[in-house]
């Protein structure tokens, strides 16, 4: 009798049903399982035919097996066996009791079983937040020292921290002229012009001799300076009296 | 007299476990055990109260057994509980296990006004609290959850491991119990 009804379509039609994922398919299990067990309760005339067979617990395990090894789970064989465990269980103890309480229990320990435990939830996003806080705080502490690299004597051509690189715009043509007034500070050692390519040149030698910058031709006076090497005077920390 | 009454019990005992409750009438206990009719009726009213005292020894054999053997393990400790799950794992693979007691009495008669389906009850929610109970001694939150759960995996595991004998199915519901436990602490 019981066999009759898990080895049925219409068992697996409504399996298949219950739910898109593995996780909501096994909960469903719970569902269908505990309608079919209350309706099999009524109609039981010799004790023997509430019990399940070996063929019954085979189907039952086939499925749950199916449906874990779709989770890509470490453990699914030992997941499996606990949700099989527990369905048994559950229609045991339902015939017994009478009750739905049992299938309360297993779609818990189902969820339990396929769900992260939350502690490791909170423990990630702990992880998490401390990475943004320590990420913060090494931006607001680094921050001063990009910003500072020309003060510190450290070489105003490194343009890439400074400017978006082919991206000429205004920020692009202001550091270009914060770096014309650096170089005029420091002692440098300019390319020569013939090895630059013409357009290069002409914004080069307008750069170096008027200080003007062409916004139509600020990346190529960026790749005219990479050529260009300055040694600037460093600053003091404090004043000499 | 009280040895008449262990003798006809012993008779039960092995014919209800040989060969079903249901196929053991009462002539057939009358008869093995070598008692007069009057006899039997004199220490156990009806067949139904024979198969209940049959019951309730099976169950306190079993609290007897386990209690004996955590006596020494400390109560207060989850350890209590994983000694518990290899300790179900023992009983339940040992050739003599035909079944939990209240499985018995709830299979054999699953009308649920029948005074053995009844008592099976009993004996089920009994297991379910001591296992609450040994579960909120060692400390566990959600002591009462914890033993309804660990009373069917135990089912599930007996039932599998009855039908289907030396299957490993008595190890895995142990392990799947232990698993529980751990994720309750």
């Amino acid at each position: 009798m019981a066999t009759e009804f898990l080895k049925s379509d219409r068992f697996n039609m409504q399996f298949q049903k219950a739910g898109k994922s593995p996780l909501a398919r096994l909960i469903g299990l719970s569902g269908i399982l505990s309608d079919w067990n209350r309706q099999r309760i009524g109609n039981v005339i010799n004790g023997k035919e509430a019990d399940l067979s070996m063929d019954d617990i085979q189907i039952l395990k086939n499925m749950i097996e199916n449906e874990t090894s779709r989770l890509k789970l470490d453990n699914a064989g030992i997941v499996a066996d606990q949700i099989l465990f527990l369905v048994i269980g559950a229609i045991k103890l339902q015939v017994q009791n009478n009750s739905e309480k049992p299938w309360q229990l297993v779609n818990q320990s189902i969820t339990n079983f396929l769900t992260p435990p939350k502690r490791n939830q909170k423990f990630m996003m702990s992880l998490s937040l401390l990475t943004f806080i320590i990420m913060g705080f090494a931006i607001v502490v680094l921050s001063p020292h990009i910003n500072n690299k020309t003060d510190d004597g450290m070489n105003p051509l490194d343009t890439s921290t400074n400017a978006s690189i082919n991206q000429a715009g205004s920020k692009t043509v202001a550091n270009l002229v914060a770096l014309y007034t650096a170089m005029k500070k420091g002692d440098c050692q300019l390319p020569q012009a013939a090895m630059l390519q013409p357009q290069e040149r002409e914004a080069f030698i307008s750069f170096v001799n008027e200080g003007k910058v062409d916004i139509n031709t600020a990346d190529s006076l960026k790749n005219a300076l990479t050529y260009a090497n300055c040694l600037y005077p460093q600053k003091l920390m404090n004043s000499p009296l | 007299m009280k040895n008449m009454r262990e003798k006809i019990l012993t008779v039960a005992t092995l014919l209800f476990e040989t060969r079903g409750i249901h196929a053991s009438g009462v002539d057939t206990i009358i008869a093995e055990s070598g008692v007069a009719k009057a006899t039997l009726y004199k220490y156990f009213p009806s067949k139904n109260e024979l198969i209940i005292e049959y019951l309730k020894e099976k169950s306190n054999r079993f609290y007897a057994w386990i209690n004996e053997k955590l006596a020494d393990k400390k109560r207060d400790s989850k350890e209590v509980l994983f000694e518990l799950c290899d300790l179900y794992e023992q009983w339940i693979s040992t050739p003599e296990f035909n079944g939990l007691p209240f499985h018995i009495g709830s299979v054999e008669f699953p009308d649920p006004s029948h005074p053995v389906h009844h008592y099976s009850v009993e004996l089920s929610n009994e297991l379910q609290q001591y296992l609450s109970k040994l579960a909120e001694i060692a400390g566990v939150k959600d002591a009462q959850t914890l033993g309804q759960q660990l009373t069917i995996i135990f089912e599930g595991g007996a039932l599998i491991e009855r039908l289907s004998p030396g299957s490993g199915a008595a190890n895995r519901a142990r392990n799947a119990a232990i698993t529980l436990i751990k994720a309750s602490i």
